[in-house]
């Protein structure tokens, strides 16, 4: 036995070679040019940013599992970035305000997060993402958001996918008009897993609540499915904000249906991922037999302001890598 | 498209799968062949449209996450222990029992769980283990062990254990009792996030038809 040094990588990054290289690179430039027809245009953000800059923005589930280090000039904290988005509105709060709204901007970049190191989990994510900031919020902005996706996962050649649209407007209006903030994060975890048999026991118990309020927030686990559920969580409730939010859904459904494209749409109403961070629509493309989401992303009002530029915002991003498995996994089916 | 829609589930082996067969049974779905011969692991009831694979219960949730299997059927403790990302639609109430501290009968005499600082436990649930202690502040060494708890007290390899208990009948023939309930504990449907989402008609039949099995077996439950 001799002691050569033993020549390995950190877990949860890899290196890609050729052969896969040319794949990813394909999805990039077929995902990139979709971005372009749309009017998108690329910027590059820095590896590093500072931490207390970054916590403006980035979520409160992100920002446990950043890679932080200081900085020997100064002693401040450095982070590495977990998310783009965060960057992508700083750049808009504090170099881009004499650009006219909206604007339109997409990125190609890594992000990194700590990953528990069971399973293999990547720390490292290629990401596309693109990002769209006006003054006011449509159900126009958020459909060709969704209809861009669809489009972009079609000029990369796959053919079995869902774009998964929900609302988490909806579910914290919802929330907030029946639970205080203790039980909120109680029904949100049931939420999280869909459920319906924690969610029965909680509100069965529960004397504050009126029957049919009951047998509408025990169905929020199970509104999902095609875009029906709309209809079905509508009548069901009379919560004003609740049926505005769902007013608005059904506008952004019916924009996307307009291009043609509800075959591949599929609602859910109790989707909480991204809770805390989005303030509207949000969505997540799923691919059969992959288990984790292809992209994901959604309406997040309140992230520029926080850099201080009141604008509204939505976007979303691809897992480059997941995608091309997903694509590789299709040529083998 | 043949195939295309076909639901693939992954059930436990052991008690579970009995008990599980009859929720199905009792769905219309009957999958007696993999009862009878233990060593086929895959069986597919082509006219009802699912697949099912007998694995390992500690498996069960690997499967689904990957997306290997679109659902299973795992137990809670196996579920928290693993905390993977899957949907939870449904309480099956099967395999019903308890996650609890136990200890010796002698040391239960004058012990008092809430004076407890830092102690040593052998489990098969370190991260359940360790989350509960933690919670309460209490500094917890955990001995990892895969079967045969019961024994770490006699031998002194640990004081205390956390592990599902039944009827208590295991504990009391080994000295030992309970101390703390850590949580209730049954079986769970789940399902794979992906599933759910790109087949979610034939997610939500399945969660529908075995949803009604459960609660005929609660009414039957509640004659007797």
């Amino acid at each position: 036995m001799t002691d050569a040094p033993t020549i390995s990588l950190p877990q949860g990054v890899r290196d890609i070679l050729p052969d896969e290289a040319e794949r990813i690179g394909a999805v990039e430039s077929g995902i990139l040019s979709v971005f372009a027809r749309y009017g998108f245009r690329k910027v590059i953000t820095p590896l590093l940013e500072y931490a207390d800059v970054l916590s403006l923005g980035a979520g409160a589930e992100l920002l446990d599992r950043v890679i932080k280090f200081i900085d020997p000039p100064t002693g401040r904290v450095i982070a590495i970035r977990p998310d783009i988005t965060p960057q992508i509105a700083r750049v808009a709060a504090t170099r881009m305000r004499a650009h006219a709204l909206p604007l339109k901007l997409c990125y190609n970049e890594s992000v990194i997060r700590y990953q528990d190191a069971r399973d293999g989990r990547k720390r490292e994510v290629l990401q596309i993402g693109a990002e769209y900031i006006s003054s006011d919020a449509s159900p126009e902005d958020d459909a060709r958001m969704i209809i861009m996706a669809v489009e972009a996962l079609k000029a990369v050649g796959l053919k079995d996918f869902k774009i998964d649209v929900g609302d988490v407007g909806f579910l914290r209006k919802v929330l907030e008009s029946h639970f205080d903030e203790g039980l909120r994060k109680s029904v949100q975890g049931l939420l999280e897993k869909k459920d319906t048999s924690g969610l029965e026991a909680l509100l069965g118990g529960m004397d504050s609540i009126e029957a049919g309020d009951k047998e509408f927030l025990m169905n929020l686990a199970t509104f999902y499915g095609e875009e029906e559920v709309i209809e079905k969580a509508a009548s069901l409730t009379k919560d004003p904000a609740a049926l505005a939010s769902l007013d608005y859904l059904g506008k952004v459904v019916e924009a996307v249906a307009s291009e043609g494209l509800m075959d591949w749409v599929t609602i859910d109403l109790g989707e909480v991922r991204g809770f805390d961070y989005y303030t509207g629509i949000i969505f997540e493309g799923f691919a059969p037999g992959i288990g984790k989401p292809l992209l994901s992303g959604g309406r997040y009002d309140s992230l520029l302001e926080k850099y201080g530029y009141p604008c509204r915002a939505t976007g979303f991003a691809f897992d480059v890598e997941q995608l091309s498995s997903g694509l590789a996994a299709q040529a083998r089916r | 498209m043949p195939g295309r829609d076909v639901l693939t589930i992954a059930l436990p082996k052991g008690r579970i799968l009995n008990e599980a067969a009859s929720l199905f049974k009792a769905a219309g779905v009957d999958i007696a062949p993999v009862l009878q011969d233990d060593r086929r692991l895959i069986f597919e009831d082509v006219a009802e449209g699912l697949r099912f694979m007998v694995i390992r219960s500690q498996d069960v949730p690997t499967y689904v996450e990957y997306g290997a299997a679109d659902m299973g059927i795992a137990g809670k403790d196996v579920l928290l222990e693993q905390a993977k990302d899957l949907y939870e639609p449904l309480d099956l109430n099967i395999g019903v029992c308890r996650m609890m501290v136990a200890e010796p009968v002698e040391l239960s005499a004058r012990d008092n769980p809430r004076q407890w600082t830092h102690i040593r436990v052998a489990t098969k649930y370190p991260n359940i283990t360790l989350g509960h202690f933690l919670g309460k502040g209490i500094q917890v060494d955990i001995i990892k062990l895969y079967g045969s708890i019961e024994l770490a007290p006699l031998l002194g390899l640990s004081e205390r254990i956390v592990d599902l208990v039944q009827t208590g009948e295991t504990l009391r023939k080994n000295g030992l009792t309970e101390v703390e309930h850590i949580m209730h504990i049954s079986s769970k449907l789940v399902c794979n996030r992906a599933s759910l989402k790109t087949k979610p008609r034939r997610v939500k039949e399945l969660v529908d038809a075995l949803g009604r099995s459960v609660a005929r077996n609660a009414e039957a439950a509640a004659k007797q």
